[in-house]
């Protein structure tokens, strides 16, 4: 195989990954890590670099349209990214000190559970009052539903930026999970509605990322041979994805992010145990 | 200005990084595959990148003679700011809206991110470099050298010649052919 046909396939995929990506809020790195290391041989430091890539690909190629239509909710994605780029800061300090391998397999675990029970229903009928807080920062919004906006509520604004911390500092540790970790977040602890949890960690995604890219950089994990046609790939994906997310029904985006999180759960717990984590 | 406004702007903005940051990876792209588009991919093992190839400086530095990794990197780089431009100009919106919580939750961010960025180029090695690194172990090294190297001699004893002179060589061979070929042919008769 040569560079040539190799730039192709792994453009290919990496529009899968995009798509999938934009749909679900997650960065793509489920698709793209595994495709490159294990079924193309690549190195693990080139592949995270890689990864590093397509997630501020989808991030930016995706929100620009999403925040355009009013699905992201801005006030809310600037409020958490502080929590997620202190966590992720911490995370990439904490690396020495953590047995990587073990916390793999805990929040693969933990996804893989919080995958199952994203498919539950949440009770709306236990309407509690909006919390104070979330009044305070002027998260209460709309989004776009078929007719017309859908006025929503924030609530546990507390809970959701602790969860996000962790968020970050698994972006930092681990290199994977951040995304699903702040739909989560969103979407169970803060009660948002679906299509705005997927669409403002789309949003997020990009800045967490953005703050692991100097340490990548400078170690030399990012290839520019490797990188571009992941970068164009997810591009294109997350183009063509957006437009889709907008008349997708919320059962049908969850039980795609649902069958997503569970597959990266699995390559968690599989990294953990090969190791193959740094 | 309020938050619809603000929306659009982000909007167009990432809209904008993005796609300046593909063109120019694309450019850079197609002039790589031309050029090394034949050759077989290598990432099979992990080497680094070389320097002007992940310091920000020597990026710029090196753009004086464009390489077609040159090109990608930079339009890489572009992309890495996009979500950073993006933050600034949040900012700035709200810094106009006179939100003062927001322009503190942004400023937080901001510093956060330009912290993470800058961190691993500033002085001694960033927090990842005392992190474990798995690289192959070397199989055992062998050397062949020929006999004549390896000729021990006790020490003291002056070594005049290892091996036969030229002018030797050329006056010997005629007459080992001729001894050897008479060998042959005794052999043969039996």
């Amino acid at each position: 195989m040569n560079l040539l046909l190799f730039s192709a396939l792994v453009f290919g995929v990496s529009a899968v990954a995009g798509f999938l990506g934009s749909l679900t809020g997650l960065g793509g790195g489920v698709v793209v890590t595994p495709v490159l290391t294990l079924l193309l041989g690549v190195d693990f430091h080139y592949a995270i670099g890689a990864t590093l890539v397509s997630v501020i690909a989808t991030s930016s190629g995706a929100a620009a349209a999403f925040v355009k239509e009013g699905f992201s909710n801005i006030r809310v994605g600037m409020f958490l990214e502080i929590a997620t780029t202190l966590g992720a800061v911490a995370g990439a300090h904490l690396t020495a000190l953590l047995p990587t391998s073990s916390l793999a397999v805990i929040f693969g675990a933990v996804l893989l559970y919080s995958a199952w029970h994203s498919l539950q229903r949440p009770s709306l009928n236990k309407e509690s009052p909006p919390d104070p807080l979330a009044v305070r920062l002027k998260f209460d919004g709309a989004y776009p539903g078929p007719q017309g906006p859908v006025r929503y509520h924030v609530r546990r604004v507390k809970t959701g930026f602790s969860v996000m911390f962790g968020a970050g500092m698994l972006s930092g540790l681990l290199g994977i999970g951040s995304g699903a970790m702040k739909v989560l977040a969103m979407d169970q602890a803060m009660r948002i509605p679906f299509k705005v949890s997927t669409t403002t960690s789309n949003f997020m995604i990009g800045v967490t990322a953005a703050a692991s890219a100097g340490v990548y950089l400078a170690k030399g994990y990012i290839n520019p041979g490797l990188a571009m046609p992941v970068m164009l790939g997810v591009l294109t994906g997350s183009l063509l994805g957006a437009p889709r997310l907008m008349s997708a029904k919320t059962r049908a985006l969850r039980i795609l992010f649902a069958v997503v999180v569970g597959v990266l759960a699995v390559e968690m717990i599989y990294n953990g145990f090969s190791g193959g984590l740094r | 200005m309020t938050d619809d406004r603000l929306e659009q702007m982000v909007g167009s903005l990432l809209r904008a990084g993005v796609l300046i940051s593909a063109l120019v990876v694309l450019a850079g792209g197609i002039w790589w595959l031309a050029e090394v588009g034949g050759a077989a991919p290598a990432y099979n093992q992990f080497q680094g990148e070389p320097s002007e190839l992940r310091h920000v400086g020597l990026l710029a530095a090196s753009l004086a003679h464009p390489r077609p990794e040159i090109v990608i990197q930079l339009g890489l780089l572009l992309l890495i700011a996009t979500p950073v431009a993006r933050v600034v100009l949040a900012l700035v919106a709200f810094a106009l809206e006179g939100d003062f919580t927001y322009v503190v939750i942004t400023v937080v961010v901001l510093v956060v991110l330009i912290y993470s960025l800058v961190m691993p180029f500033g002085g001694g090695p960033p927090p990842h470099a005392t992190g474990l690194r798995k690289t192959p172990m070397p199989s055992i090294s062998t050397s062949t050298t020929s006999p004549a190297a390896s000729l021990r001699v006790a020490p003291g004893v002056p070594v005049k010649m290892r091996s036969p002179g030229i002018s030797v060589t050329q006056r010997l061979i005629q007459p080992t052919m001729v001894a050897q070929s008479k060998m042959k042919s005794a052999v043969r008769s039996f």
